[in-house]
């Protein structure tokens, strides 16, 4: 008797619990499959990052000026090689250089009005105040005459594209760097 | 006994089924907040990353100018710790600075250091996203050595980047640099 009356209570019970079940976790398993492509995506993309700062790195730092100029103006591969390929992921970057020349890098200086040094006692300088004139204007062609067609500075622009193993390169999974370098030599 | 047995284990699927599915979605709710807190992180990197070679690049031009400039970048900062800028040499081994000593010089030197002076010439890019300008320049010591009639200044440079990416819309980012180098007259 007792028995007959638990075994009804039960099955009901059982329904509704696979019920339960199946509302709670199947859409649970779609989430997970996103979550999942997600983490993939977001792992790319810190990869990414960490590779577009040690080319730009290289870039800044590394290459000689003549091999960073070489191709100026044009899209050129980067150090990694297209399709660099980490844990699935397929990385792609380019880079272009955009040189300044010489003549148009005017520099304001600032411009002393001059005065003879010995009213300057022990070095302390006596007018402070009427010391410096407006600035003046002088571009780096005229500070270095021999050698005003070399190129001293530079725009660089990275890009780097990634895409996850079952992905292919989109817009989106993109970004660029910009920076600017200079060439501090004499000569 | 048996009565009591049944009457216990009476309606323990659904509780079970219902304890299983909160855990299940806690976990899933875990997953879901802990990538969104990875994404957050990349994009904060990747908004570090340009605001840092945004920093690095008005270093670069303030270095390019100091080494084209070198006469003018000591004058200005022997002018700006009080001391006449046309001795030749300061005798003392310490310069200690003036109060009332004259900063202009060296803010006409590094005033220009910027990308609104010198804009990008990277074509297509909106420069108020990518911005650049050397905010400081400032002796932090000076010396002379008698022995070879050299004036030696150590001054920083303070460089702001900033960047303000549509990947993520997360608005500017800035980064501060300061860089410490050492000017005589003879860069």
């Amino acid at each position: 008797m007792i028995i007959r009356q638990n075994a009804g209570v039960t099955l009901t019970e059982l329904m509704i619990a696979v019920g339960i079940l199946a509302f709670v976790v199947l859409p649970i398993f779609g989430l997970l499959q996103y979550s999942n492509r997600g983490t993939r995506e977001q792992d790319a993309e810190g990869i990414a990052a960490n590779l577009a700062k040690e080319e730009m790195n290289r870039l800044m730092y590394v290459i000689s000026r003549d091999n960073l100029l070489a191709g100026a103006g044009a899209a050129q591969a980067w150090s990694f090689g297209a399709d660099y390929d980490i844990k699935g992921n397929k990385f792609s970057g380019e880079y272009t250089v955009y040189p300044f020349s010489s003549s148009e890098l005017a520099f304001s200086i600032p411009k002393f009005i001059f005065h003879d040094p010995m009213t300057c006692s022990s070095g302390v300088e006596s007018n402070p105040g009427g010391t410096l004139d407006t600035p003046d204007s002088k571009t780096i062609a005229w500070v270095y005459p021999d050698t005003a067609g070399e190129c001293r500075l530079a725009d660089i622009r990275l890009v780097v594209r990634w895409h996850v193993a079952t992905g292919d390169y989109n817009d989106v999974n993109q970004f660029e760097l910009l920076a600017r370098r200079a060439f501090i030599d004499k000569e | 006994m048996i009565k009591n047995n049944f009457s216990s284990r009476n309606g323990i699927a659904l509780p079970l089924v219902l304890v299983f599915s909160i855990c299940v979605m806690v976990f899933t709710a875990s997953l879901v907040f802990f990538r969104k807190e990875s994404k957050q992180q990349n994009l904060t990197n990747i908004h570090f990353l340009q605001a840092n070679f945004l920093a690095q690049s008005a270093v670069q031009m303030m270095l390019l100018k100091l080494s084209a400039f070198p006469q003018e970048a000591c004058d200005a900062g022997v002018l700006s710790l009080g001391y006449c800028p046309f001795r030749g040499i300061i005798a003392g081994s310490a310069l200690n600075p003036i109060a009332g000593a004259n900063q202009q010089g060296l803010i006409d030197f590094y005033s220009d250091c910027n990308s609104d002076r010198f804009p990008w010439k990277v074509p297509g890019i909106t420069a108020a996203n990518w911005k650049f300008a050397t905010t400081d320049f400032k002796v932090i010591s000076a010396y002379t050595n008698p022995g070879e009639r050299q004036l030696i200044i150590s001054s920083q440079i303070t460089a702001l980047g900033e960047a303000n990416l549509p990947r993520g819309e997360m608005g500017v980012r800035k980064e501060e640099m300061i860089k410490t180098v050492k000017l005589t007259r003879e860069n």
